[in-house]
């Protein structure tokens, strides 16, 4: 009698973990699957849903239209827009469009400061930043690319669909999604070098170039501004930056890695640039030899909560293999968000980069407020919390 | 059989003994050299003689050793030392509870790990990694460490109550332990597929590969003596592992309780190993392989077999480890992946020039 208890004590202990896990990031959605026999109720419930947000907003008569025919060809449309996306693939979406599917955040966000945001009808779960109350539309999959259920996608009718390229490794999502004629755009908005064609691309398919125009002259202004300050600086006086990819290992962002070369358009030399490796284990000999003047390391989860920043800088703060670096010595040792790195923010954190490495060059420059001004230009709403840190 | 005489089995004793000798002398040979080679080479510029320099003016301060720079100091005695430490004492530790557990369940494709130990210590570092969470409060930096360190014991406890309800049999140890780590993998991917954002998730993956760069003179004050005193009390069950190995019936005949040594075997292996492997990620192959190099080289009498399974898994990874890191200098290999590199061709030539068979 004992040992069952011990046995049920257990199971019930794993059992509970196994819960909590899931239920941390358990995402419910409004299934539609209960319905397989009549084909037409899933399309008429879930294609009301999305209409009654967009009802209030410029153009009512013609977000009807969809409804009544769920048939996207049956709405004769008088023109179209055909665009590029990053695969070199062109196209073509209606215009107006009306009704998209956003599974990559940052375009998302992109499409929201274009003035897009009663188009958005399906997003990946709570992961976009601005503007929050596009986290409310429904969600078609949770936060890894991956997860994405094409059955909801399909049923909310959508004249676009767009993605990251991880949504490529799925092909039967892709087959099912061009074979139901609905136009998909794969972009890379976490590549900052995309983010002017992705701006442009939606202001034309948005019908807003003069929207995408302003975005694009932010980003072309503090572009210039970060590169007129850096270019005089000789290669000898650069600022030395070790980026790991965690606080807990010397993994390291390399030159051939995203955030690798974002920090040497930010001015940067990385310890590991010599390195054909994308993503190399430092050995902790060579980074206390190479003795790097910062290390920046990103929260260990996409949060504005000051707890996280602090716990990742006291871990390396306190790593007692880094304890002789000059970064850790001279107190530069930053935490950054996600958000900074990509996508319509990443001029802010490349300013924030680029006075994280030359502090003197940019003492004029306050990210901090740079990024309430964007934010409140963009999406009308006010920044709270942490970004960068300290 | 027929015309063994006396004399031919005392010389036959004899030459095994000779045999076994050599045996242990060569490997303490091999580590003593590949720790020289380890303290001399490195992705940093000290090399053997500001090595030696270091090392000798520490142990013989009134010598006049030049201890050289404060880096040299900090890479040979914060870095290397450690390191090389940590390879010998993890090799050892992971190897001897392999041959015991080996010995122990009659199974050669036993792994330090069959009791679900790596997978559910997986699931506890990824826990701390991913969500910041453990069962302990307060533990600050060896969250993960803790964390990872208390699954896999919790693992261990799950099989044991399972085999208790069968009765100890160890066909059910094995089974239950392959069911509990398949449990917690499945946790584990489910961890990594719901994780918030990428970054966690590749540190996972990483933890998981395992890897010795971690290694300070903190972790081997605790690690040591766990090591130490498990693999003594491994040592001291090898007559009972003996005689369990030649069927449990005759075990019993013999007055062994093969169900206690089996509870305590499984005991023993987990201290070792989860205390191990909470420090450095999941080092596989060493365990399964070590013991089978010495049981070719010298039988299956565990009296030798897990000493000196601990001294061939503390060469092992010492020279795996050491190959990881310059193999790529300045960048590291994980190390697992060098161990399973090195050490497959050469179990493979071991397998086939040798004549004798080890498992009946």
């Amino acid at each position: 009698m004992k040992k069952l208890y011990i046995i049920l004590g257990l199971v019930l202990i794993i059992s509970a973990a196994a819960a909590s896990v899931y239920a941390l990031y358990y995402v419910p959605r409004e299934s539609s699957e209960p319905t397989p026999s009549a084909i037409p109720t899933p399309t008429a419930s879930s294609s009301a849903e999305p209409t009654t947000s967009t009802t209030p907003t410029a153009s009512p008569s013609e977000s009807a239209t969809p409804t009544s025919t769920p048939e996207p060809t049956a709405t004769p449309t008088s023109t179209s827009v055909t665009v590029v996306d990053n695969r070199g693939v062109s196209v073509t979406v209606k215009y107006p469009v009306q009704r998209i599917v956003s599974i990559e955040a940052g375009i998302t966000e992109i499409i929201c400061a274009l003035g897009g945001e009663d188009t958005i009808i399906g997003i990946q779960s709570s992961t976009v930043n601005w503007p929050k109350s596009v986290n409310n539309v429904d969600a078609v999959g949770s936060s890894g690319s991956m997860d994405v259920n094409v059955e909801l996608i399909l049923d909310l009718n959508p004249d676009l669909v767009v993605a990251s390229s991880s949504l490529l490794n799925n092909n039967q999502t892709v087959a099912a999604i061009e074979t139901a004629g609905i136009p998909l755009y794969i972009d890379a908005s976490n590549i900052p070098n995309r983010v002017s064609a992705v701006v442009t691309n939606f202001g034309e398919i948005l019908g807003n170039p003069e929207k995408a125009e302003e975005i694009i002259s932010a980003i072309t202004y503090y572009n210039d501004l970060i590169d007129q300050r850096i270019q005089n600086i000789p290669s000898s006086e650069r600022t030395l930056f070790f980026a790991p990819m965690s606080a807990v290992n010397s993994y390291a962002y390399g030159n051939g890695s995203q955030f690798g070369s974002f920090l040497v358009s930010c001015g940067g030399v990385n310890i590991a640039e010599n390195l054909s490796i994308s993503y190399p284990q430092l050995s902790y000999e060579f980074i206390l030899t190479a003795d790097p003047e910062v290390i920046v390391v990103m929260a260990s989860s996409i949060t504005t909560n000051e707890t996280v920043y602090q716990t990742g800088y006291d871990t390396i703060m306190n790593d007692s293999m880094l304890s002789t670096l000059s970064a850790v010595q001279n107190d530069r040792v930053h935490i950054y968000n996600y958000w900074l790195t990509g996508g319509i923010e990443y001029p802010v954190g490349k300013l924030y980069f680029a006075k994280m490495l030359y502090p003197d060059l940019f003492a004029d420059i306050d990210p901090g407020s740079v990024y309430q001004q964007l934010i409140q230009k963009y999406f009308g709403e006010t920044p709270a919390g942490v970004y960068f840190y300290p | 059989m027929t015309t063994t005489t006396v004399e031919e089995i005392k010389l036959n004793y004899s030459k095994n003994k000779r045999r076994k000798a050599l045996v242990i002398l060569s490997l303490i040979i091999a580590i003593i050299v590949s720790f020289v080679i380890a303290l001399s080479v490195g992705a940093g510029s000290p090399k053997f003689v500001e090595a030696m320099n270091v090392i000798f003016s520490r142990i013989l301060p009134f010598m006049n050793f030049d201890p050289g720079s404060t880096l040299t100091q900090i890479i040979i005695l914060d870095l290397r030392l450690p390191r090389i430490v940590m390879a010998l004492v993890a090799g050892a530790g992971l190897a001897a509870a392999g041959a015991t557990m080996q010995g122990t369940l009659r199974n050669p494709l036993v792994s330090s790990y069959i009791l679900g130990i790596s997978n559910a210590a997986g699931f506890g570092a990824a826990l701390a990694i991913v969500f910041g969470v453990g069962l302990i409060a307060g533990v600050g930096n060896y969250l993960i460490v803790v964390n990872a360190f208390i699954f896999a014991v919790l693992a261990m406890l799950l099989v044991y109550a399972i085999a208790r309800v069968r009765g100890m049999a160890t066909d059910t140890v094995i089974l239950a332990g392959v069911a509990v780590g398949f449990l917690f993998s499945a946790l584990l991917s489910l961890i990594q597929y719901t994780a918030p954002e990428h970054e966690a998730v590749a540190s996972v993956v990483f933890w998981l590969m395992g890897g010795l760069n971690a290694a300070s003179w903190t972790s081997i004050s605790i690690v040591t003596p766990i090591v130490a005193v498990t693999v003594l009390l491994m040592i001291q069950q090898s007559w009972n592992i003996n005689l369990m190995s030649m069927g449990e019936d005759v075990a019993t005949s013999l007055g062994v309780n093969s169900k206690r040594v089996l509870g305590i075997n499984m005991v023993l292996e987990t201290l070792a190993t989860a205390s191990i492997v909470a420090f450095t990620g999941v080092i596989g192959f060493v365990d399964l392989i070590c013991p089978h190099i010495v049981r070719m080289l010298l039988g299956s009498d565990h009296r030798f077999l897990i000493p000196c399974s601990a001294l061939m898994g503390a060469f092992m990874l010492l020279a795996a480890d050491t190959v990881a890191r310059i193999i790529l200098a300045p960048a590291e290999l994980p190390v697992g992946i060098v161990t399973s590199l090195l050490g497959v061709p050469f179990f493979i030539y071991i397998l086939m020039s040798k004549r004798r068979q080890t498992w009946k």
